[in-house]
């Protein structure tokens, strides 16, 4: 064991020292690097040999692998409450878009047009032959319909909006899958050399967080590194290969459906997308402003309908008979497509207020019949009026976005929750790197003393030659 | 436990958003003094606003309505009135020439004067409010009576309907008042008659028209008794409709304001405790160890 064996061994320690703060400094730069697990340096110590002497020497240390804390199960965890944060996110989103664009609720909104409408047929009952109270009626009509059809609008440009949205999710979930696999492929490649991956893995793991808050996501990696990745049950990632999603026009909706290839054709999936992101936009998209279209159409179909019956019943005050007050078809399209009748828009005279042609102008009775449609249960299957109708569906769209909110902030407690799990294994701490640089410091100047020590040795030496 | 640096970051960042959400949402209860907003503030407090409002504008259209008939009943109520003031002075003039002492002249006279009474009888039996008429049944646009005294108007007075069941009748049949349909007396024909009688000194006539003149006089004066009475039940019915109105009005304003002292209170707490996540965010991560160590 010679002077040249301790430098020698002294450099490699040096070398090693210098790794240890090469891998703190790239923790600590990395500490807030989403998808990042803690690294570390494995020391390895080098064995012995007999010296000259006959003396067992070690041979110092050298650097082996950097290790990673990274920890699956943790993971995967994160994985699962993402995808439901996703969804909830979404839905909290859409119902409070919801709440204060598509159905106005209070002033102007369209429970109180239906109240006014029929409220109006209570002054036209007063005065039936007054072409002010008529035409405050048509005025009252006008509002309603237009109030119909600005929730109906509203809704349908909000699913319109949502399938953009499907779109670019999908497409962004393609983007995503495609990163992953070619990721995938230079992790298998270069860990096949023996080189460290981990930067890559960590920019894997970051996709795939990104990837689960769209939907469903299942990761399994093999012993090799390689991931395969399922989106609502269905390969995206496998080999080093993505497999893209689709979207397809559903026929009977008219909206985006999200499919994959399998086969020779398409398989839709919408419906197995039950968290992420998607499951937001779809479940907004189809079910809540789905149903609250189906109940407006509803609402105004019955309403038209009702008012239609009762006004064709009786007399204009030029004795004509049989007329509408609404042009409605429907159910399906009554929102947006009511209108006033031709024999009363613009014709005040046109409303039948008198059940009796040789009572007029003054036979109040048909008017009287119009305004009590008002308090009859003609909604809801015969169980609400009208303006009880509307009022329940706000009253459950609230309820439902009441459930929303509170989801929303559970479930973003609990993926903190899962994700402060996660980085109790595998995030990196503060204090405890800086100790370890203040390690490998100390560690690397006891290196440096000992080379300049046996450096002042081999002067020694040299100067005796 | 092992605390890494996203751990406390992250805590930071939820604790100060959540804060803030409920600051945010304190404000707008204390600056708007509305507790239910949207309906998911509170479903079923909306609900039963929404049920209120609906009944309470259906009370302001009842009390339109009873305003509107009492104007009408008012003014059908002076015009009778003022047509039992006739009807008192053709009875006057009835027994006068009923006596002996008055000659042909005078009675001639009388039947002139007669005649004027019954002219203004007929103009206050169409009187309006408006340009409806009040004694022509559900022909409210033209005058009930001609001048020779023909009623023109329906059979059929008008009605509305209130809240409560309650039915009131807005408008008489002329027919029915002055020209004995439903049993009633034919006032008019019997003024004609007398006129004649007066002009053509028919002693008899005249002495017989006294029983006739008394029982139209008790006839307009039952009418108005009958059809202003309806005046006493509108008052009742606006004085419960307001009396229901203001409930419901406390109702809803219980239901969807703020208590103000409650909410700024609440504002306050809120304010202080984003305020003091705020510090714990600036304080947390002071002092640094690396500071400390390098």
């Amino acid at each position: 064991m010679g002077l040249f064996t301790i430098l020698h061994q002294s450099s490699r320690h040096l070398i090693t020292s210098a790794a240890g703060v090469h891998v703190s400094s790239n923790n600590v730069s990395n500490a807030h690097t989403v998808g990042y697990a803690r690294q570390t340096l494995e020391v390895q110590a080098q064995g012995s040999i007999r010296s000259h002497g006959g003396l067992l020497m070690g041979q110092g240390i050298d650097a082996g692998q950097v290790g990673s804390a990274y920890d699956r199960f943790a993971q995967r965890g994160v994985f699962v409450r993402t995808a439901a944060d996703g969804r909830a996110q979404v839905r909290a989103y859409q119902f409070r878009a919801i709440e204060g664009e598509v159905v106005p609720a209070g002033a102007g909104g369209l429970q109180q047009s239906i109240d006014r409408f029929f409220t109006s047929f209570a002054a036209l009952e007063s005065e039936p032959d007054s072409l002010a109270a008529r035409a405050q009626v048509l005025s009252r009509a006008q509002q309603l319909v237009q109030q119909f059809h600005l929730s109906s609008a509203a809704i349908t440009r909000r699913q319109g909006d949502l399938d953009a949205q499907v779109g670019l999710t999908v497409q962004r979930v393609n983007e995503l899958s495609t990163e992953v696999a070619a990721l995938d492929r230079h992790i298998v490649e270069l860990e096949n050399i023996g080189a460290g991956a981990h930067d890559l893995r960590a920019r894997r793991t970051a996709a795939l967080e990104e990837l689960a808050s769209y939907g469903p996501l299942d990761v399994d990696e093999d012993l090799q590194g390689r991931v395969t990745v399922m989106f609502a049950g269905h390969t995206i990632v496998e080999n080093g290969e993505s497999v893209g999603l689709q979207t397809q026009v559903n026929a009977a909706t008219g909206r985006l459906d999200v499919v994959i290839e399998q086969g020779a054709g398409l398989l839709d999936i919408t419906g197995q997308i039950t968290q992420g992101s998607l499951a937001g936009l779809v479940e907004t998209r189809d079910v809540a402003l789905a149903g609250l279209l189906t109940d407006l159409d509803q609402l105004a179909f019955d309403l038209g309908t009702n008012i239609n019956a009762v006004h064709a019943a009786g007399f204009d005050l030029a004795g004509v008979t049989g007329s509408n007050f609404f042009n409605v078809a429907g159910p399906a399209g009554a929102a947006a497509g009511i209108a006033l009748d031709a024999a009363v828009d613009g014709n005040p005279q046109g409303i039948a207020a008198a059940t009796n042609a040789a009572l007029l102008p003054g036979d109040n009775t048909n008017a009287q019949a119009l305004h009590a449609l008002g308090s009859a249960l003609l909604a809801g299957g015969g169980t609400r009026t009208f303006a009880g109708q509307i009022a329940d569906v706000i009253a459950q769209l609230g309820q439902d976005a009441n459930v929303a909110y509170i989801d929303e902030r559970g479930e973003s407690a609990r993926l903190e929750a899962a994700k402060n799990l996660r980085d109790e294994r595998s995030a990196v701490n503060m204090e405890e790197e800086a100790i370890d640089l203040v390690k490998w410091r100390d560690s690397y100047q006891a290196a440096s003393r000992v080379i300049s020590t046996t450096n002042e040795l081999l002067d020694t030496l040299f100067q005796l030659v | 436990m092992r605390i890494a640096a996203t751990h406390t970051y992250r805590n930071q960042l939820e604790t100060t958003r959540r804060k803030g959400e409920e600051a945010f949402e304190a404000q707008r209860i204390a600056g708007s003094g509305r507790r239910v907003e949207t309906p998911s503030d509170d479903p079923v407090a909306h609900r039963r606003i929404s049920a209120v409002g609906t009944y309470r504008g259906e009370l302001g259209a009842a009390r339109t309505k009873v305003d509107r008939a009492r104007a009408e009943i008012g003014a059908a109520e002076s015009s009778l009135e003022e047509m039992s003031l006739l009807l008192t002075r053709a009875k006057e003039l009835a027994v006068a020439m009923s006596s002996e002492p008055y000659s042909a002249t005078d009675r001639t006279m009388a039947a002139a004067e007669l005649a004027e009474v019954q002219e203004s009888l007929l103009t206050f039996a169409n009187v309006q409010v408006g340009d409806r008429y009040l004694f022509a049944g559900t022909t409210t646009n033209a005058a009930p009576f001609d001048a020779l005294g023909n009623y023109l108007g329906s059979n059929q007075a008008v009605d509305i309907n209130l809240p409560q069941n309650a039915t009131v009748q807005v408008t008489l049949r002329g027919d029915e008042l002055l020209r004995g349909a439903s049993g009633g007396p034919d006032i008019v024909t019997d003024m004609t008659t007398l006129v004649a009688d007066l002009a053509g000194n028919n002693s008899a006539g005249i002495q017989a028209a006294v029983a006739t003149m008394d029982t139209a006089l008790e006839w307009v004066i039952q009418q108005r008794v009958e059809f202003g009475g309806q005046r006493t039940t509108l008052d009742s019915l606006d004085r419960y409709f307001q009396e229901q109105d203001f409930a419901l009005q406390v109702e809803e304003e219980t239901l969807r304001d703020a208590d103000a002292i409650e909410a700024y209170s609440e504002f306050v707490r809120t304010q202080q405790a984003f305020e003091a996540a705020m510090q714990v965010t600036v304080a947390g991560r002071t002092p640094n160890i690396f500071e400390l160590i390098f």
